[in-house]
């Protein structure tokens, strides 16, 4: 669970890495094809407890540098599939998805301990608060729903033969089984899931689907959108999936607008519509959102069982635990926004 | 009893708190100025638990009770297996009103500002809001079969705003109550409050007589800026007067200058988010300006605690009604309708 380390600044601890350099700059020195190449500045930019993420420079024999990124599983995590996600990156980017370019990869432990993805720096914000505050962004918020519609089209395009082993899960099922496997039993998430049951929409396409498209996931530059990051959640599905976890109320961060607080829904379809030419459900999107409410309570609770069970002892996991109610306030106005009225 | 010297762990909660947001956030940056911050914010979490716990905890209980149920796990397992299907609306206020406590404990400012509480209040109340312009809906509720404030049941209530209006009957009763054509007045105004109507409708939702009775509803959240002119004390203080008795919670007194019970506000928590304010103000203290500060201090304190002040009084208590004004209760041209017991002079 990287994602809530990600969404705050102050995470760049220096950490003295000698045996990441040096696996690192062998690695670079054969991608780059420069015997001679230096590993400087190594520094670990999210302490999640799934995937690290470290920022570098590589010093080219002729003194020229690039900005690089290292993703890596955990050392002695089961992989998790580097692999995979290299190949997603590559087929997004065939697809016209920004994302950032690879510049090695691999999966095997020899290399850097676990399966890696080496990429190029791609300068911007991912901190939701500056995107939505700062007054540099002013300029660029206006167009981010739009760019999102258009990105996420873009990667709804991409063959899903070029990332065979992608899972096919039922979302539905699958939280389910997740929060009972969690042993905290919440009787609004299960209002939730009969709802979700109750008002089911059928899979109008199966596509390649981010799974974790959101404010906090993309790179902002005073252009917009230069990379969507953070692949690992990726799977076939439904592309309202999508769309519907964009609008989900905590990717707002406090924000009225319901497109990651940025933008409105009709931005958002207009563009998805027009550069995929497929029309968007309303009512599949508003189910979609739900599902994504829902999923993202179940997903507060992990963090802080990840706390409580001793993996990661954090204040900041443990606060979290007591934001789930915040997001069964948000589910129950999705579901249950009170009675009906008998007379119309 | 509890054999701890003072501070009390809540006093000393409160001081630690301080001290991280006095001496130690302005001292750090980076990631561990954040972690302070979420530290501040957990001592304030851990504060309002102490002081709102055992309450909710009681509350909890008796709402899971009423479900025929005890603990949490077995209300999401019975939502579950459908068990209480049938129950489905009594289930769902009991979820939102649990999750509006722990949100009372967490995370005060998520409950919406008082404009959302005041429509939750008559959401939740009224068990519909708003109507559309020019609507009247028939909601049937289960707050009107179940005990009000004072323990009483008020099988009908109905809220008027400018735009439409809302009557609110026992589950069940909404055709009957719509045949009476009460539904067809456009405005409260137009219903007659003659004891015929009232009677019909106290049969029609269950009772014997009845009576009309209507007025002037009004809210507010932005309270006069006046000085406080009163004390907060739990109704068992034996300086509380009879009248204060049957309210929620702690009442507001002001003394008049010999030091003895001058004035005096209650609240009618009707639910988390709606406290009805009464002030009453004996003869040595009118004149003075007590009341609307009494109603102006009792507001803040309503909205600090999460939920919307309302004021209701009669159209013909002039007196009340510039109370309400001054405290900042402007009139909006809100009615409130309310079936009462017949009068028995």
């Amino acid at each position: 669970m990287s994602a809530v380390s990600e969404r705050y600044p102050g995470y760049g601890a220096a950490v003295a890495a000698d045996d990441l350099a040096r696996g690192l700059r062998d690695v670079v020195a054969r991608a780059l094809g420069d015997a001679a190449v230096g590993v400087e500045g190594l520094r670990r930019l999210s302490g999640g407890a799934s995937r690290e993420t470290w920022s570098f420079e590589a010093r080219r024999a002729d003194g020229t540098t690039s900005g690089l990124v290292l993703r890596r599983d955990p050392p002695g995590a089961p992989g998790s599939g580097m692999g995979r996600e290299a190949r997603l990156l590559s087929a997004a980017a065939a697809a016209g998805v920004p994302v950032p370019g690879i510049v090695a990869a691999g999966d095997d432990p020899a290399d850097l301990g676990s399966s890696f993805i080496v990429m190029e720096r791609v300068e911007g914000e991912t901190i939701p608060r500056h995107i939505l505050r700062d007054d540099a962004f002013a300029p660029v918020r206006p167009r981010l729903a739009a760019q999102c519609g258009e990105a996420l089209a873009a990667i709804h395009r991409i063959p899903p033969a070029e990332v065979p082993g992608l899972e096919h899960p039922d979302q539905v099922e699958a939280f389910r089984a997740v929060l009972d496997q969690l042993g905290e039993p919440h009787p609004t998430f299960e209002i939730g899931f009969r709802w979700l049951e109750a008002h089911r929409v059928g899979e109008q396409r199966t596509v390649v689907v981010h799974g974790d498209f959101r404010n906090g996931n993309l790179i902002v530059g005073r252009d917009g959108i230069r990379a969507v990051l953070d692949w690992e959640l990726a799977h076939l599905g439904d592309p309202m999936e999508d769309l519907g976890w964009l609008c989900v109320k905590s990717w707002r961060f406090g924000q009225p607008l319901p497109v990651g607080g940025f933008g409105s829904y009709e931005q958002l379809l207009d563009a998805y519509e027009r550069a995929s030419g497929a029309p968007v459900d309303r009512a599949a999107l508003r189910w979609w959102e739900t599902l994504g409410t829902l999923k993202w309570g179940i997903m507060c609770i992990m963090q802080a069982a990840t706390h409580t069970s001793g993996a990661v002892r954090s204040v900041e996991l443990a606060a979290i635990g007591r934001r789930v109610c915040e997001v069964e306030w948000d589910l129950l106005a999705l579901v249950a926004p009170g009675p009906v009225p008998v007379l119309a | 009893m509890n054999p701890h010297d003072d501070p009390s762990a809540a006093a000393l909660t409160e001081a630690v708190r301080e001290f991280l947001e006095r001496d130690v956030l302005p001292a750090t940056d980076g990631r561990v100025r954040f972690h302070t911050r979420v530290a501040i914010n957990v001592l304030g979490m851990i504060e309002r638990e102490l002081s709102l716990g055992p309450a909710q905890a009681q509350a909890h209980a008796e709402a899971l009770r009423r479900l025929g149920l005890s603990s949490e796990s077995d209300l999401a397992a019975a939502i579950r297996s459908g068990a209480l299907d049938d129950r489905l609306d009594e289930v769902t206020a009991v979820v939102r009103e649990t999750v509006a406590a722990k949100l009372e404990v967490a995370n005060p400012r998520y409950l919406g500002d008082g404009l959302d509480r005041l429509h939750t209040h008559l959401r939740h109340w009224l068990g519909h809001w708003p109507a559309a312009p020019g609507e009247v809906v028939v909601v049937g509720s289960p707050f009107r079969v179940g005990p009000g404030w004072d323990g009483r049941t008020r099988p009908f209530i109905g809220v008027a705003s400018p735009e439409g209006v809302v009557l609110s009957v026992p589950p069940g009763a909404e055709a009957a109550v719509e045949r009476l054509g009460l539904a067809r007045q456009r405005l409260l105004s137009e219903l007659g409050d003659g004891d015929g109507l009232g009677d019909e409708l106290a049969r029609t939702v269950g009772g014997g007589g009845g009576r009309l009775a209507r007025g002037c509803f009004r809210w507010s959240v932005r309270p006069a800026e006046l000085e406080d002119a009163g004390e907060w004390l739990p109704v068992s203080d034996p300086r509380v007067p009879s009248w204060l008795h049957p309210f929620n919670g702690d009442v507001l007194v002001a003394w008049d200058d010999e030091g003895k019970y001058g004035a005096g506000v209650g609240r009618k928590q009707h639910d988390r988010w709606g406290h009805e304010l009464a002030v009453v103000t004996e003869e040595a203290l009118r004149g003075r300006g007590i009341a609307r500060r009494l109603v102006a201090q009792a507001a803040r304190r309503v909205l600090a605690e999460g939920a919307v002040p309302t004021y209701l009084h009669d159209f013909d208590n002039p007196a009340s009604a510039h109370v309400a004004e001054a405290a900042g209760f402007p009139d909006r041209g809100w009615q409130f309708l309310v079936l009462l017991e017949k009068r028995t002079v």
